[in-house]
């Protein structure tokens, strides 16, 4: 049986590493891969997310296991406690109070909108978070140094999202040295709603008649879900790691074959079920408090990323994963601290403080998982308005210091900002607002500081831009003309 | 006596040849006849070079055996060689190979593109392909860790600007820009195309016509090639306007003379810089080249 722990090894392995070169920022296509993931496909409403319940009704929480990248890094953890300290998992108690209101109110308020909350708590975004802004700089960091690989300019990250990423993290691990999986049987949501399934398990693991209560098992156990004396097995709190059989020399563990939940262990009662329904509710209502109140405040708004559409739609399902971020070539997508309001933090947004939305780049919008971007094709992107931009003339180089400049009309994706006669021989900016998409070119390279020339505000719901091939007289469609003569001009 | 001669003979032939060595390939044209300038019209970019550096001296007369070489092309943006945004691939990918014939150690290709996702700019406009086919080695001018600080002489608005290493550290600079218009400078050609080798665009934005002229006191470039087959003649100089009109010219302008191979790729555009603006006199009066090209030995060949 020590086949099934190394299949989850490599298995594991594999998965954690794909979902690492996803954040790397150089191999988009692994980026792909976190649609695997359960959360974001749940919430994407993929049928992946389907494999996974139906692994949990068969076999037991295998996502957690052999998928989830916390649960790897939880593991490493895990194993070097056991080593470094010399200590062997003991019962853990079930802790399904705990577990449930955890569960319960963490997906009442991502249903009622308050994602980026969720994703504070949420598996995949965790380690997403983590490696955004804490492992993909460290990694361009040592390309940049050595020339090994890409090398690009390491786009300053935004310090409050990296110092919660790198709590959280530090946390679960931490728990994780002395009590392994500790959050996936606590906080962690999709411990929860696997947990539901994994109960009724058809091929749970029980004590056969073989055991000898050796107690060998016990001491091995991820989830702490066992408990030889009492003879029960918690399939809710089992990861389905096959630690447990890998050490069995008696063949004491088999997959029983039901699809009842055990009864052993302990049902709630009318009072917890009220309590629980109570925490729904507040949950329920405090996430909604917390979007009307904190969510989309402020004055100028943030662009967000193409393909967000309603902005506000978008701001109730994204996690804040941030794998679009780690993929943004034009190094326009950073995470929002308190730009979207309180209930958008560690959202992307568009900043051009280190760079502007690529014209010939569609990623964030193909690579969400989640589907709080929708994909959008190249011609849609190019044309998919996400801010509009102003133009301050009293504060332009052209217009103060009398210098030729047009860096934002070079910069200009659609023609929306071009440079136009003004006076001595200069050129002066000139809006046509139906081009405009917002990319943030113009105000990424506006040379005019503090504040820049041409600024782009965001707008809350996208918009479709104007074809600007529409633009083009129909005599002037055939640009490539050959030259009017043969001799040079000079 | 007899095995003396030989020896003699042996010496002078071994000192001959490394003389030989050291002079130009080119020596064919003397230096006093080479002309100042080189237009070309009517072939392939990469042929027309071929023509214009036999005329103008031959690779050898730049390139010397062991030097290391900067081949700096136009690589701004993330467009395909159809589009005329950035130098042609062909031409640079001839300039390699023939900078790695003439002996020269090591080419490097690099710009610090406008477009961030530089990776791209390199794969969409060719250059990458043809550089590494040609033997040269693409650099990445995007790293500002690999900038150095460096404080310019004579510079009026410029005086000291992060500077790409290639520029500073190889033995020969080649400038390749592509010929273009210009929303804010009329005209982005030579001279232009060395906004490349600076980290900080923006405070060049600041004032644009004297930073041109500061940067290119960094270093004048040995040889420059302006790629004029496909010119965008107004709206450029990405291409991505709607009012971008572009010209096949198929012609090619050569020159040691950075301020006169600008000036007259300005005239082959049709346009005039402002007189307040005009970065080509500005050049000329802070000892850059000559842009009175009566005053030039000019070849053309149609």
């Amino acid at each position: 049986m020590k086949k099934i722990k190394l299949a989850r090894i490599v298995v594991s392995t594999c998965c954690f590493f794909l979902i690492c070169a996803g954040f790397s920022g150089i191999c988009y296509a692994a980026g792909q891969g976190a649609k695997l993931e359960f959360f974001p496909a749940f919430a994407a409403g993929s049928l992946v997310a389907v494999f996974w319940f139906l692994a949990a009704l068969i076999w037991g929480r295998v996502f957690c296991s052999w998928g989830c990248p916390l649960g790897y890094i939880q593991d490493i953890a895990g194993f070097l406690g056991r080593k470094l300290r010399r200590a062997k998992s003991i019962p853990q108690a079930p802790r399904r109070l705990l577990r449930y209101s955890a569960g319960i109110f963490l997906l009442v308020i991502f249903a009622f909108g308050c994602g980026a909350l969720f994703g504070f708590f949420e598996p995949f975004s965790v380690t997403g978070r983590f490696f955004n802004s804490v492992l993909r700089p460290a990694f361009q960091y040592v390309g940049n140094q050595t020339h090994l690989w890409y090398f690009s300019e390491i786009t300053p990250v935004a310090w409050g999202i990296t110092a919660a990423g790198t709590l959280f993290m530090l946390l679960i691990a931490g728990a994780a040295f002395f009590r392994e999986r500790l959050f996936c049987n606590t906080l962690c949501p999709v411990g929860f709603m696997l947990g539901l399934f994994a109960k009724m398990a058809k091929f749970r693991l029980q004590f056969s008649e073989k055991c000898v209560k050796c107690k060998g098992c016990e001491k091995v156990c991820k989830g702490g879900c066992i408990d030889v004396e009492k003879g029960v097995i918690d399939s809710e709190r089992c990861v389905v790691c096959g630690n447990c059989l890998a050490v069995c020399r008696f063949d004491g563990l088999k997959g029983k074959g039901s699809f009842l939940p055990d009864q052993a262990v302990e049902n709630f009662d009318g009072k917890r079920r009220v309590f629980l329904a109570g925490l729904a509710v507040a949950g329920a209502a405090g996430a909604t408090g917390v979007r009307v109140k904190c969510g989309s405040a402020g004055k100028t708004f943030p662009c967000a990323p193409p393909g967000a559409g309603d902005v506000e739609t978008f701001n109730m399902k994204c996690t804040g994963c941030q794998l679009c971020v780690a993929n943004c070539p034009g190094k326009v997508l950073t995470p929002a601290l308190f730009e979207y309001g309180l209930a958008g933090m560690g959202q992307p947004r568009m900043s051009t403080a280190n760079g502007f939305c690529d014209p010939e780049c569609s990623r964030c919008s193909n690579i969400c998982p989640t589907g709080a971007l929708k994909p959008l094709t190249l011609p849609e992107k190019k044309r998919c308005r996400v801010g509009m931009v102003t133009y301050y003339r009293n504060r332009c180089v052209v217009v103060v210091d009398e210098e030729s400049c047009g860096a934002c009309a070079e910069h200009c994706p659609t023609g929306a900002l071009e440079m136009v006669p003004y006076k001595n021989g200069l050129t002066i900016p000139k809006v046509t607002p139906e081009l405009c998409v917002g990319c943030g070119g113009c105000e990424y390279i506006c040379p005019v500081r503090p504040q820049q020339a041409v600024i782009v505000n965001g707008l809350r719901k996208q918009e479709v831009a104007a074809d600007p091939a529409k633009y083009r007289s129909r005599d002037e469609k055939k640009n490539e003309k050959p030259a009017a003569d043969d001799a040079f001009p000079f | 006596m007899f095995r003396r001669d030989f020896l003699k003979g042996l010496i002078f032939t071994a000192v001959t040849a490394g003389l030989l060595e050291r002079i130009p390939l080119g020596a064919a044209v003397k230096k006093g006849e080479a002309p100042d300038l080189v237009a070309v019209k009517g072939k392939s970019p990469g042929d027309m070079f071929d023509l214009a550096i036999a005329e103008i001296g031959g690779m050898g007369a730049f390139v010397r055996k062991g030097q290391s070489v900067l081949v700096k092309p136009n690589i701004g943006w993330k467009t395909p060689p159809q589009d005329g945004a950035d130098t042609n691939p062909e031409l640079v990918g001839r300039i390699v190979k023939r900078a790695l014939e003439a002996g020269a150690s090591k080419v490097i290709v690099f710009d610090h593109t406008c477009d961030k996702d530089w990776v791209s700019c390199y794969k969409l406009s060719g250059i990458r392909d043809a550089v590494e086919k040609a033997g040269g080695v693409m650099v990445t001018g995007n790293n500002l860790d690999e900038y150095r600080k460096v404080k310019i002489k004579n510079a009026k608005f410029m005086t000291e600007a992060l500077v790409h290493p290639a520029l500073l550290d190889t033995d020969v600079v080649i400038n390749v820009p592509v010929l273009k218009n210009h929303g804010g400078a009329v005209m982005t050609c030579a001279m232009k195309n060395y906004m490349g080798v600076v980290w900080d665009r923006r405070l060049m934005h600041k004032s644009l016509a004297q930073s041109i002229v500061d940067s290119v006191l960094i270093r004048k470039p040995d040889l420059n090639v302006v790629d004029a087959s496909l010119v965008m003649t107004s709206g450029g100089p990405t291409g991505r306007s709607p009012k971008t009109r572009r010209v096949r010219m198929d012609s090619l302008l050569m020159s040691r003379d950075i301020v006169a191979v600008d000036t007259a790729a300005l005239k082959m555009l049709r346009l005039t810089l402002p007189s307040e603006k005009d970065y080509l006199t500005m050049g000329a009066e802070q000892g850059l080249g000559n842009c009175d090209l009566a005053k030039l030995k000019i070849k053309r060949i149609v």
